[in-house]
C-alpha cells in the first residue's frame, strides 16, 4: 500500500491543524473564564440555593441548579428572575395524569427500546426505572452537571450532560457513552419532556414549527385531540409505507417554543436534529400540563411484508442493527423574559443563531414581488399510428417563457424570479444520474440562452432546476442495485406517490430509487457545469432542500449525514454557480439559499393546534428572499396571496403555456390549473399589491405579528408600518380600521395596533 | 420479406412495452389533497371545494363533560343544533352560535317523569316538535321544547311487522303532514311508517334484493343444492337503510349500506316510495369511491352512513369507511369530495352525522367529540354556481362559472361538457365538438356532430358532389374494362391460366369454393400472403382500438397493450390452426398444417375488411347510425365464417357435415388448450411467489 501525498493534501492538513489549534486556544480561554466564574459562584451559592436544589453552575445571565436525589434541574434566568423546572413542581396534585403518565411527569428522560430476542418494544421513564431504584447519579462537570441514569432492569446506561453556555442551557447525549449490556437495544430517547411546562392556571402558548409554524394555546380544551408529534425535516423516505393517509406539511426548522406570563423557553435542536422529533401536548389530554419537547431516534425501525397482497401476508418488524449511526444529540434551551416572549422574539433568537453559527447572511434587498415556476415539458404516453410511445411533450418552450417574461415586464413589475423545471428530456424522465441538456423540443441551448439574456436584462433572475436525490425506478439493474440506498431489510428502497382515494401506492405515477450519498457530489458538479455552460448563474437542486433518507447499508449515511452532505453541496454549488434556489427548504438548505421558493404558507392544522403563524418567514426575513405557496394551485387563490401580503414575501405561480390539455390524464395531473393565459392578469395585480406593501415597509423585516380575531392577522414591520389581512368572506372592522373581505389594509404609521396589545 | 415481417412482429411489442410516463412531480396542494373521479373512474387531483372555518368541541359549546359516542345531529331552520349525545343519555340543544341552551334529559309523559336511554336519532319538525329515537327504551318520543311528551311510537302491532325482532328505533323524521318515518335496527323491509295518529301504515321505500349476477347465480345453485349446503351459503338480505333525511318537498333521501352491489347506496324516495334519483351516465350510479382499497387481499369499500340535501338540492353523503363527504347533484354527477381520515382539521376519526345550513356543511365526529363546519372555497363557489345554472338548463349563463372552474381545475370533465353545451347553443360547432371530446361526453358529441356534418356537407356541397361523381364513374369504367375486376378476382376468367398467390385472398371472397379447390389442386399456398393478411389483421385491430371515432370509442389510447391485440388475433389464429391440424389428423383430414394455416388466413379477409371499413366510417357517423357499423361487422364475421367452412372443407377434402363437426371439435380443442395454459400460468405464478417468499425469508435471516 502506498500513500500518495500531493501539495493540496499537505496544505489542507496544515490549514486544518492551524484552525483546530486556534479553536482550541479560544476554547481554553473561554473555558478558563467560565470555570473560574462558575467555581466562584458555586462557592457563593452553595449556601443560598433554591430549597432542595444545589447550584451546579452560573454565568452572567443564567444559573443551573440540581437536586441530588431526584436529579431534577432548575434553570434560573437572572435577567428576568424566571425559574424553569425540568419537572413540574406541583405534579403531585395533577388530577388527569394516571400511572405511567405520572411517572413521566417526574422524569428527565424517557427511553424506547426493543428486546432482540422477543422483538417486543417498550418504554421506560428515568424516574420509575432509574431514580426510584437509586440508579441515577449526578456529577458536576465544568459549566454544569452530568447525570447518569442506570436503567437496571433494562441494562441500559444513559449519560445526560446539562451545561450552561452564555445565554442558553445545552443538553446533550453522547451515544458513545451509552451502554447496552443485556438484550435490550435503544431505539429512541425523549429529552426533558416537561421542562418549563405550563399548568392549568397559566396562560401562554406552545410554538411548533409545522409548516410555516403553528401556535397551540395552553389549556385550549382540545382534550380529545391526539398528541402532536412530528419528525423534523420530514420522515425517512427509506422506511417503507404501505399506506399514507395524512397529507401534512413538514417541520422545516428544528425548533420549538413555550411561552407564558412566567417567561418562556425557546428550544433549538443543534445536533442530530434530522433524526429528531418535536412533541407537544396540552392539558387534559393525558396530564394537567402544556408542554413541548424533543425526542430522537437512535435506531431505525421498518416493517417487512412477506407475501404482499395475499391473505396469508405477514408483517415482520425490523430494527437497525449494530451501533448508533449518529454520535451526538444536542438541544439548546434559551430562556426568555416575560416581556419578550412572543413567537416573533423566538424567530429573532433563531435568526441570530443561524447568522452567528450557521453563517446565514443579511442581504440588502427590497424583496421580490413574484416567483414563477415554469414546467418545460412532461413525459406522456401518446398514440403514434395506434401504438403508444412515451414522448416528451413541451408544455412551456423557451419562447413561451420569453413571452411571459416580456408581458410581466411590460406591465411594470420590477422584480421577479423565474425557475424552470423539466427543461431537459432526461430531467423529465427522471434520469437524474445522467447529464442534462436543454430539450430540443423547447428550443435547445440557443433559445434558452436568449431567454436567460432577456430575463437578466429585465432585472429578473432565472434558475434551472433539477433533482439530484432520486432517479426513476425505470432503470437498468446496475443502477438499481448499486447506486440506490438500502432498507433495513437490505432491499433497495423505493419512493412512491400515494393515491388520495385509496391511500395506497399510485401505480399510475412514477416511482424512484434514492441515490447513495457518495454519488451526489458528482451529480451536483455535473449540474453546475452544464448550467454554467449555458451562461446561467442560477441553479436549483430540486427537492434536495426538503427530502431526506437514510442508507441502512452504511452507518455513515443516515439522515443527519445526508443533511450535512446536502448543506455542503449547496454551499459549494452556490459558490461555483452563482446563486441557488431552494423549494420549501429545511434549515440546512435554507442557510445557503438565495431564494427560498414556495416557503410554507400555512401549517398541517392538526386538531391540537390553534392557528398557523408565519414563523418560518419571520426567521428568514431579511436574510433570504422567499415566496409563498402558488396562488393558482389552491381552491382559495386569495389565501396564499394574503399570506404573501402578511409577510411581504413574493407571490408564486406555477405555469405552463401550451398543450395544457395533455396534463389531464398524465402523471402531471396535479398541475390542474397551470394555464398561464388565464392567470397572468391576476398575477400582475397580485404582484403590484406585493410591491405596494414592500414599498410601504421599505424592505424592512418583520418585527412582530399577532392574531386579531378569527382569521384576521396583523404584522408590524421594522419601519413601523402595520399590515392587517382578513381571510374571511366578510369585511371586518378593527379599531375603526375597515379591512375588506379576503383583503388587506396597510397602516403606514402603525395606527397603534401593536401598542395596546402589549 | 419474411425477415422483415418477423422483424416487425418482434419490434412492435418491444416498442410498446409499458414505458411509464414519469414525473419529477411535487404536489402543490399540500394539505388539502383532494381529488375527484374522471370519466375513466380514476381518481385525479383537484382543488378543495370546501374548507374548515370552525370546529366546536365540548369546551366551545359550554359543556361540562365531553360528548360520549354521539350518533345524530339535526340543524333546525333557525340554525339551532340538536345533538343526540347517545351514551350520556341526553339531547343537547345549541343556539346558532353553538352555545348550549338546553339539555333534554328528563321528559314527562302525562305528568310522569321519564328518562332517555341511548337515544340515537333526533329530528325537529317545522312545528318545533322534537322527535327522539329513544333506542334502548324501544320507543320514539314526540315532545315539545319543554319536554312534555305528546306521542309515543312503539313496535307496530301488525302481522306485516316481524314480531320476533326487538324494536330498536335508530333514526326518525316526520314529513309536513306529520307522518312519522322510523328506521329500526335489523328491519330489512324498509322504513317504518306511522300515520300522524301513531298507526302503523306499512313499510316505506321497500328495498328489494337486487338481481346482481351473483345473486342470480346463487339462486341457480340453490335450486340444485341440498338444504345443508344452502344453509352454509351466505344469506342475502335486502340492502339495509342506515340513515335518512327529508327535504322541503317531502322527498326522503335514504342512505343504505351492505348489499352486494355498489349501486343504490343513495336514494331519493318520492312520497310513494319510488327512487327518483337520476343517473345520466351508467357509472354515475356508483355512489362513493370508485377505486376500492385492497390491502392484504382485503377490500374496504364505501359505506354510506348519512345523507342530507341543501337548499340548492345538492346531495351530501357521508362515508363511514374513510370519513369522506361525497357531494352530488340531482343527476348523480359527483361535484366534489372532501373530509378523510386523520387528526387534522377537516378530517375525522369517526364521522357519524352530516347536515347543512345556510350554505355551510356540519359534520359530527363521535370520537373527536366535535362538530366541524365547512364552507365553500372560491373554487367550490364557482362549481356550485355552474352546476346550479347548468342543471336549470341555463347553459349560456353557466359559461362564466364553468370558465372559472376550468381555470382552477382542468381535470374536471364535466366542466368541459358544460361549456360544450353553451357553445353548441351559440352554434360554435367545432369548438363544441372539442369541448365534448375533452369532457368525454359521447352522447352530446354525437348530437353535435350531426349538425356539424350537415353544415360541412352543405358548405362544401359542390366538392362532395364532384368527388362522389368521379368515384362512381371511375369504378364503373374500371369494372367495365375488367382489369380491376380481374385484379380483385371478381371474374374467374384467368383461373386456368394460373394466378399469382396474392390474388387468391380476393378471389376467395367471391368464389370461395372454386378458389379453395384451386388452391388445393395447384398447391399454391403462400405463407407470405397469409403473413401479410395476419399483419393487416393485427393492424386493423390496432386501428379499431385506437382510431375508431370518438363517439364509439371507449378505449384509452394511452393504455394500449400490443400483447392483448396479438393475443386476440395471431395467438388465437395459431391455436386454431394447431387445434384443427391435430383434430383433423384424427379425422382423416388430408390437409397439412401449412394448408390449414394459409387457407384459414385467406378466409379472414372479409372480416378484416369489415373492421377496417367500420373503423373508417365510425369517424363520420353519429350514434343513431351506429347500428350500420354493427351490421357491417356482422356481415364480415358471417362471411368469414362461411369462407372458413369452405377452406376447411377443401383443405381436408371433407363433406360439409364432417367439416362442421371438425370445426366444433377444433373450437373445443382451443378451449381446452386455453384452460391448460391458464392453469399452467397460475401454477408458475404461485411458484414464483413461493420462491420469492423463501428468498425474502432467507435474506432476512442472514441480514
Amino acid at each position: 500500500m502506498s500513500f500518495k501525498i500531493n501539495k493540496k493534501t499537505i496544505i489542507y492538513y496544515i490549514s486544518m491543524i492551524i484552525i483546530l489549534s486556534i479553536c482550541f486556544m479560544i476554547d481554553i480561554v473561554s473555558y478558563s473564564e467560565e470555570s473560574l466564574s462558575s467555581s466562584l459562584s458555586a462557592s457563593e451559592s452553595d449556601t443560598e440555593t433554591l430549597s432542595g436544589f444545589l447550584k451546579a453552575a452560573e454565568n452572567g445571565d443564567l444559573a443551573l441548579y440540581y437536586a441530588e436525589e431526584s436529579t431534577d434541574i432548575v434553570l434560573e434566568d437572572k435577567r428576568s428572575s424566571n425559574f424553569y423546572y425540568s419537572t413540574p413542581t406541583d405534579r403531585e396534585e395533577d388530577k388527569y395524569a394516571q400511572g405511567v403518565d405520572k411517572m413521566l411527569l417526574a422524569s428527565m428522560v424517557e427511553i424506547d427500546y426493543y428486546d432482540i430476542n422477543k422483538g417486543t418494544t417498550s418504554k421506560s421513564t428515568s424516574y420509575a426505572s432509574s431514580v426510584r431504584k437509586s440508579g441515577a447519579s449526578v456529577e458536576k462537570i465544568s459549566g454544569g452537571v452530568k447525570i447518569t441514569y442506570l436503567f437496571e432492569r433494562e441494562s441500559i446506561t444513559i449519560p445526560l450532560e446539562l451545561v450552561l453556555n452564555e445565554d442558553h442551557l445545552v443538553c446533550r447525549v453522547n451515544t458513545e457513552e451509552i451502554i447496552e449490556n443485556g438484550d435490550n437495544r435503544l431505539t429512541g430517547i425523549n429529552l426533558l419532556p416537561y421542562f418549563g411546562a405550563g399548568g392549568m392556571d397559566d396562560t401562554g402558548f406552545l410554538l411548533v414549527p409545522d409548516g410555516s409554524g403553528s401556535v397551540i394555546n395552553f389549556n385550549n380544551g382540545k382534550s380529545r385531540a391526539q398528541l402532536y408529534s412530528q419528525e423534523i425535516y420530514g420522515s425517512d423516505a427509506t422506511i417503507s409505507r404501505q399506506i399514507k393517509k395524512e397529507i401534512t406539511y413538514q417541520a422545516n426548522l428544528p425548533v420549538a417554543g413555550i411561552s407564558s406570563d412566567k417567561g418562556g423557553l425557546f428550544m433549538i435542536m443543534t445536533s442530530g436534529e434530522a433524526l429528531g422529533r418535536i412533541n407537544a401536548e396540552v392539558s387534559r389530554i393525558r396530564t394537567s400540563y402544556n408542554a413541548v419537547n424533543f425526542s430522537f431516534r437512535l435506531r431505525g425501525k421498518d416493517v417487512f411484508i412477506l407475501g404482499e397482497d395475499r391473505w396469508y401476508s405477514r408483517q415482520v418488524d425490523l430494527y437497525e442493527t449494530g451501533g448508533f449511526s449518529n454520535p451526538l444529540y444536542e438541544v439548546r434551551y434559551y430562556p426568555m423574559s416575560s416581556k419578550e416572549n412572543n413567537y416573533s422574539d423566538m424567530a429573532h433568537i433563531y435568526r441570530n443563531y443561524l447568522m452567528s453559527e450557521k453563517n446565514m447572511k443579511k442581504v440588502e434587498d427590497q424583496g421580490t414581488a413574484i416567483y414563477i415556476e415554469l414546467w418545460g415539458g412532461i413525459m406522456k404516453s401518446k398514440s403514434v399510428l395506434g401504438i403508444p410511445v412515451n414522448r416528451f411533450i413541451p408544455t412551456t418552450d423557451f419562447s413561451d417563457a420569453a413571452e411571459i417574461v416580456s408581458r410581466i415586464k411590460d406591465e411594470g413589475i420590477n422584480s421577479a424570479v423565474i425557475s424552470y423545471r423539466n427543461w431537459s428530456v432526461n430531467g423529465a424522465k427522471d434520469k437524474n444520474l445522467k447529464d442534462l441538456i436543454p430539450a430540443r423540443e423547447l428550443g435547445g441551448a440557443r433559445d434558452l440562452k436568449k431567454l436567460s439574456e432577456l430575463i437578466v436584462s429585465s432585472g429578473y433572475s432565472i434558475y434551472l432546476e433539477s433533482d439530484i436525490l432520486k432517479y426513476s425506478s425505470n432503470t437498468d439493474l446496475i443502477s438499481r442495485y448499486f447506486k440506490s440506498v438500502k432498507q433495513i431489510s437490505g432491499f433497495p428502497a423505493k419512493f412512491n406517490y400515494y393515491k388520495s382515494s385509496t391511500y395506497l401506492r399510485d401505480g399510475s405515477k412514477p416511482s424512484f430509487f434514492m441515490i447513495k450519498m457518495k454519488y451526489l457530489d458528482k451529480i451536483a458538479d455535473s449540474r453546475v457545469s452544464k448550467t454554467s455552460d449555458l451562461g446561467i448563474t442560477g441553479i436549483g437542486l430540486g427537492d434536495a432542500a426538503n427530502f431526506l433518507y437514510s442508507d441502512y447499508s452504511n452507518k455513515d449515511s443516515d439522515m443527519e449525514d445526508l443533511a450535512l452532505k446536502i448543506q455542503n453541496i449547496m454551499s459549494d454549488t452556490r459558490k461555483k454557480a452563482g446563486s441557488l434556489i431552494t423549494r420549501s427548504p429545511n434549515a440546512y438548505a435554507l442557510i445557503n439559499s438565495d431564494f427560498a421558493a414556495i416557503s410554507p404558507s400555512f401549517s398541517s392544522e392538526y386538531d391540537i393546534q390553534d392557528y398557523s403563524v408565519p414563523f418560518y418567514q419571520m426567521v428568514i426575513d431579511g436574510c433570504v428572499s422567499y415566496s409563498l405557496e402558488p396562488i393558482n394551485m389552491n381552491g382559495n387563490p386569495s389565501d396564499n396571496f394574503l399570506r404573501a401580503i402578511e409577510t411581504a414575501g413574493a407571490v408564486s405561480f406555477v405555469w405552463t403555456a401550451r398543450n395544457n390539455k395533455e396534463l389531464k390524464e398524465s402523471a402531471y395531473d396535479h398541475l390542474f390549473s397551470s394555464e398561464y393565459r388565464l392567470w397572468i392578469e391576476d398575477a400582475v395585480n397580485y404582484a403590484k399589491s406585493i410591491e405596494q406593501v414592500q414599498k410601504a415597509t421599505d424592505g424592512t423585516s418583520i418585527k412582530d405579528h399577532m392574531r386579531l380575531t378569527e382569521r384576521v392577522y396583523a404584522t408590524e414591520f421594522m419601519n413601523g408600518t402595520v399590515v392587517i389581512v382578513n381571510y374571511n368572506n366578510d369585511e371586518i372592522i378593527h379599531n375603526g380600521y375597515e379591512v375588506p373581505d379576503k383583503g388587506f389594509l396597510i397602516i403606514e404609521d402603525g395606527g397603534g395596533i401593536f401598542d395596546e396589545a402589549d | 420479406m419474411k425477415k422483415l415481417l418477423i422483424l416487425v412482429f418482434i419490434i412492435l411489442p418491444v416498442l410498446s412495452v409499458g414505458f411509464f410516463a414519469s414525473a419529477s412531480s411535487y404536489t402543490y396542494n399540500e394539505v388539502r389533497n383532494s381529488y375527484i373521479y374522471n370519466s375513466w373512474g380514476q381518481s385525479v387531483a383537484a382543488p378543495a371545494a370546501y374548507e374548515v372555518i370552525q370546529i366546536y368541541n365540548a369546551a366551545d359549546m359550554g359543556l361540562e363533560k365531553n360528548l360520549k359516542n354521539p350518533s345524530d345531529m339535526f340543524i333546525a331552520n333557525d340554525g339551532s343544533v340538536y345533538i343526540a349525545d347517545s351514551e350520556n343519555n341526553r339531547i343537547l340543544v345549541l343556539n346558532n352560535e353553538f352555545k348550549l341552551t338546553k339539555v333534554i334529559e328528563e321528559l314527562s309523559i302525562n305528568g310522569e317523569p321519564t328518562t332517555l336511554l341511548n337515544p340515537k336519532g333526533i329530528f325537529l319538525s317545522k312545528n318545533n316538535e322534537i322527535y327522539i329515537a329513544d333506542t334502548d327504551n324501544k320507543r320514539v318520543i314526540k315532545s315539545d321544547m319543554e319536554g312534555i311528551v305528546s306521542d309515543i311510537y312503539t313496535k307496530p302491532d301488525s302481522e306485516l311487522y316481524p314480531q320476533d325482532t326487538e324494536y330498536k328505533p335508530l333514526k326518525v323524521l316526520a314529513d309536513s303532514a306529520s307522518n312519522v318515518y322510523v328506521l329500526a335496527e335489523s328491519i330489512y323491509h324498509g322504513i317504518v311508517l306511522y300515520s300522524p295518529e301513531g298507526n302503523f301504515e306499512g313499510f316505506f321505500g321497500s328495498n328489494r334484493v337486487e338481481a346482481t349476477a351473483k345473486v342470480i347465480l346463487d339462486y341457480f345453485w340453490k335450486r340444485i343444492m341440498t338444504p345443508e349446503q344452502i344453509s352454509r351459503m351466505a344469506r342475502y338480505v335486502p340492502v339495509n337503510y342506515v340513515n335518512m333525511c327529508i327535504d322541503e318537498k317531502d322527498f326522503v333521501y335514504a342512505a343504505s349500506t351492505g348489499g352486494q352491489s355498489r349501486t343504490g347506496r343513495l336514494k331519493k324516495l318520492n312520497p310513494s316510495g319510488i327512487n327518483t334519483l337520476r343517473t345520466e351516465k351508467a357509472d354515475n350510479s356508483i355512489y362513493g369511491d370508485k377505486e376500492i382499497q385492497y390491502l392484504f387481499a382485503r377490500a374496504s369499500d364505501t359505506q354510506m352512513i348519512d345523507v342530507c340535501s341543501d337548499s340548492d338540492d345538492f346531495i351530501f353523503s357521508l362515508d363511514s369507511t374513510r370519513n369522506r363527504i361525497f357531494v352530488y347533484d340531482q343527476d348523480s354527477n359527483l361535484i366534489t369530495i372532501f373530509g378523510g381520515e386523520g387528526n387534522q382539521k377537516g378530517s375525522f376519526r369517526k364521522a357519524v352525522s352530516i347536515d347543512t345550513y345556510d350554505g355551510k356543511v356540519f359534520v359530527l365526529d363521535a370520537v373527536k367529540g366535535s362538530i366541524t363546519v365547512f364552507q365553500t372555497t372560491t373554487y367550490g363557489g364557482h362549481i356550485r354556481n355552474a352546476f346550479t345554472l347548468y342543471n336549470a338548463g341555463l347553459f349560456e349563463e353557466a359559461v362564466g362559472p364553468w370558465e372559472e372552474v376550468i381555470k382552477l381545475n382542468g381535470n374536471l370533465d364535466l366542466a368541459f361538457s358544460g361549456t360544450g353545451k353553451a357553445l353548441l347553443k351559440e352554434g360554435r360547432l367545432k369548438e363544441a365538438l372539442d369541448a365534448f371530446k375533452d369532457g368525454y361526453n359521447r352522447a352530446w358529441y354525437s348530437k353535435t356532430y350531426k349538425d356539424y356534418r350537415k353544415e360541412t356537407v352543405r358548405d362544401n356541397f359542390l366538392i362532395v358532389f364532384v368527388v362522389l361523381i368521379v368515384l362512381v364513374a371511375g369504378t364503373v369504367v374500371l369494372i367495365k374494362r375488367k382489369k380491376l375486376a380481374a385484379a380483385l378476382g371478381i371474374t374467374i376468367s384467368d383461373v386456368s391460366s394460373g394466378m399469382k398467390p396474392y390474388r387468391y385472398p380476393f378471389k376467395v371472397l367471391f368464389h370461395p369454393f372454386e378458389a379453395f379447390e384451386d388452391l388445393k389442386y395447384r398447391k399454391v399456398y403462400s405463407y407470405r400472403a397469409s403473413l401479410i393478411i395476419l399483419m393487416i389483421w393485427v393492424i386493423a385491430k390496432i386501428f379499431e382500438r385506437q382510431l375508431t371515432g370518438f363517439a364509439f370509442n371507449y378505449n384509452r389510447s394511452d393504455e394500449f397493450n400490443i400483447f392483448m391485440t396479438l393475443g386476440g388475433t395471431v395467438f388465437i389464429f395459431i391455436l386454431w390452426s394447431a387445434a384443427n391440424w391435430a383434430i383433423c389428423t384424427l379425422f382423416d383430414g388430408e390437409g397439412s398444417f401449412k394448408e390449414i394455416w394459409v387457407a384459414s388466413s385467406y378466409a379472414l379477409t372479409p372480416y378484416i375488411l369489415s373492421v377496417l371499413i367500420s373503423t373508417f366510417l365510425s369517424n363520420y357517423i353519429i350514434h343513431e347510425e351506429g347500428v350500420f357499423i354493427g351490421w357491417l361487422v356482422y356481415v364480415g364475421i358471417v362471411w368469414s365464417a362461411m369462407l372458413m367452412i369452405g377452406a376447411i372443407k377443401s383443405v381436408h377434402q371433407y363433406e360439409i357435415s364432417k367439416t362442421i363437426l371438425s370445426i366444433v371439435f377444433t373450437i373445443a380443442g382451443i378451449a381446452i388448450s386455453l384452460f391448460i395454459l391458464i392453469m399452467f400460468l397460475s401454477l408458475v405464478q404461485q411458484l414464483v411467489v413461493f420462491i420469492t417468499s423463501v428468498f425474502n425469508e432467507i435474506i432476512l435471516m442472514f441480514r
